[in-house]
């Protein structure tokens, strides 16, 4: 994997407009009171088959997690904590890249490292749907 | 001479053969001159003949929303709604993938004009026949139905009607950064984001068929619903097959596949699963 270093944003780009987004997911975790508001409309496959899809739990893993209940995320769904606090560190990195203009680390993989990280992505998304099913099914402590 | 139009079968008057712009509809056409290729025999087209020609296909030749200085701002914006919906191919083959200027005011206001009006019908659709279910205590004790109804009343309706102009944009980079990770995915990322945000900006035209009060139809107002969220996918499928240079199925993978498997988080899915749930529940009626 080679590292390719791109310069500092001149103004509001891509990576700013997600950042922002980011920004915006991360506040309203933390303060929205999603348990008054349901805004957010309930998982389909969940609502029909009583079955989780692969990112159900995210919403409340993403609530916990910002209110630093990390024991309580990583139940609701293990892959929602990791996406949550990997999208606090993005936007930190994103506000500091954006005040600094210092340059951006991209990573250039070969077509090889391209399949592992393929290959990772799908893994870790049927283990994280394994966990769900087996506690909402086996354990029967998720819901 | 007088020329037809094969994209919109409107005529115009022109003076020349080679490349020009409909003046009606804005896309690129080819009119070929008959004695340049020595097909179409003496005389060729003179003042007075029709001559129909195909729209050019070339890949960069600038689409109507990208000629509004030209055609107007409401011209372009027909232009190009009736063709990314009706002529997709054609419209998302010539479509030029690098620069995003412009392409989001496009999807925005598509998106917010289909936003308002979907939470108004939804909204009143809602006024009309949930107060009825409300009245059935089998329903009204319903955990289910207690659940879509919390969602009507905060996010449908004045609320939802309000934030359409957010949650427009916000869906649109959503929407464009799933699209964009299943098209990384499947290996079809030929020509970057910019490509990917373009396609789903200029599919957003469906949403304006929200305008209709489809929802108000009782029996069909969700298999229309659902009929539409169908086409703007294929149109999601056709647009990054032909923007990302891919096959049909790497796109229809890359469009489909991650969006179903986070079917939490997107509108989309979650719409259709709305639609299929009210279903049962009217049967009940």
């Amino acid at each position: 994997m080679k590292l390719r270093w791109i310069p500092g944003p001149r103004g509001l780009g891509v990576g700013e407009v997600y950042a922002l987004l980011g920004a915006a997911a991360v506040l309203a975790a933390r303060f929205f009171p999603f348990d008054r508001y349901p805004v957010l409309p309930a998982c389909p496959l969940r609502t029909w088959t009583g079955v989780p899809c692969f990112s159900c739990g995210f919403t409340r893993a993403f609530v916990r997690t910002a209110h630093l209940e990390l024991a309580g995320a990583w139940h609701a769904s293990p892959l929602g904590t990791v996406l949550f606090l990997t999208l606090v560190l993005f936007v930190l990195a994103a506000a500091v890249r954006w005040a600094t203009g210092a340059p951006w680390p991209q990573p250039v993989l070969s077509r090889r490292e391209g399949w592992i990280v393929r290959i990772f992505v799908i893994v870790v998304l049927f283990g994280n749907w394994a966990y769900l099913l087996v506690h909402r099914f086996v354990v029967g402590d998720w819901s | 001479m007088i020329a037809q139009c094969t994209s919109c079968g409107n005529t115009f008057e022109t003076d020349r053969f080679g490349v020009q712009s409909c003046p009606h509809c804005g896309t690129q056409v080819m009119l070929e001159d008959p004695n340049a290729s020595g097909a179409a025999g003496a005389g060729g087209a003179a003042a007075g003949t029709e001559a129909a020609f195909a729209p050019e296909a070339a890949e960069g030749a600038p689409i109507p929303w990208e000629r509004r200085s030209e055609l107007g701002f409401v011209g372009a914006f027909v232009a190009t709604w009736k063709e990314s919906l009706f002529q997709p191919s054609a419209f998302f083959g010539r479509m030029r993938t690098e620069g995003t200027e412009g392409v989001l005011l496009y999807g925005w206001l598509a998106a917010t004009i289909g936003g308002v009006f979907s939470g108004l019908w939804g909204w009143l659709s809602f006024k009309l026949v949930g107060s009825q279910m409300l009245q059935n205590p089998e329903l009204a004790n319903n955990p289910q139905f207690q659940q879509i109804a919390r969602y009507f009343e905060s996010a449908s309706g004045p609320a939802g009607m309000i934030a359409a102009p957010i949650s427009a944009v916000v869906s649109i980079f959503v929407v464009a950064g799933v699209v964009h990770l299943g098209v990384m995915m499947f290996g079809a990322n030929n020509r970057g984001w910019s490509a990917t945000f373009r396609s789903v900006s200029f599919t957003q035209g469906v949403q304006l068929f929200s305008v209709i009060p489809f929802a108000l139809v009782p029996g069909i107002g969700g298999l229309i619903a659902l009929g539409i969220g169908i086409w703007q996918l294929v149109l999601t499928v056709i647009a990054v097959q032909h923007t990302q240079k891919t096959t049909t199925g790497k796109a229809a993978l890359g469009v489909i596949v991650l969006p179903l498997l986070l079917a939490c988080c997107l509108g989309i899915v979650a719409a259709l699963g709305m639609a299929a749930a009210l279903g049962p529940l009217m049967k009940g009626q």
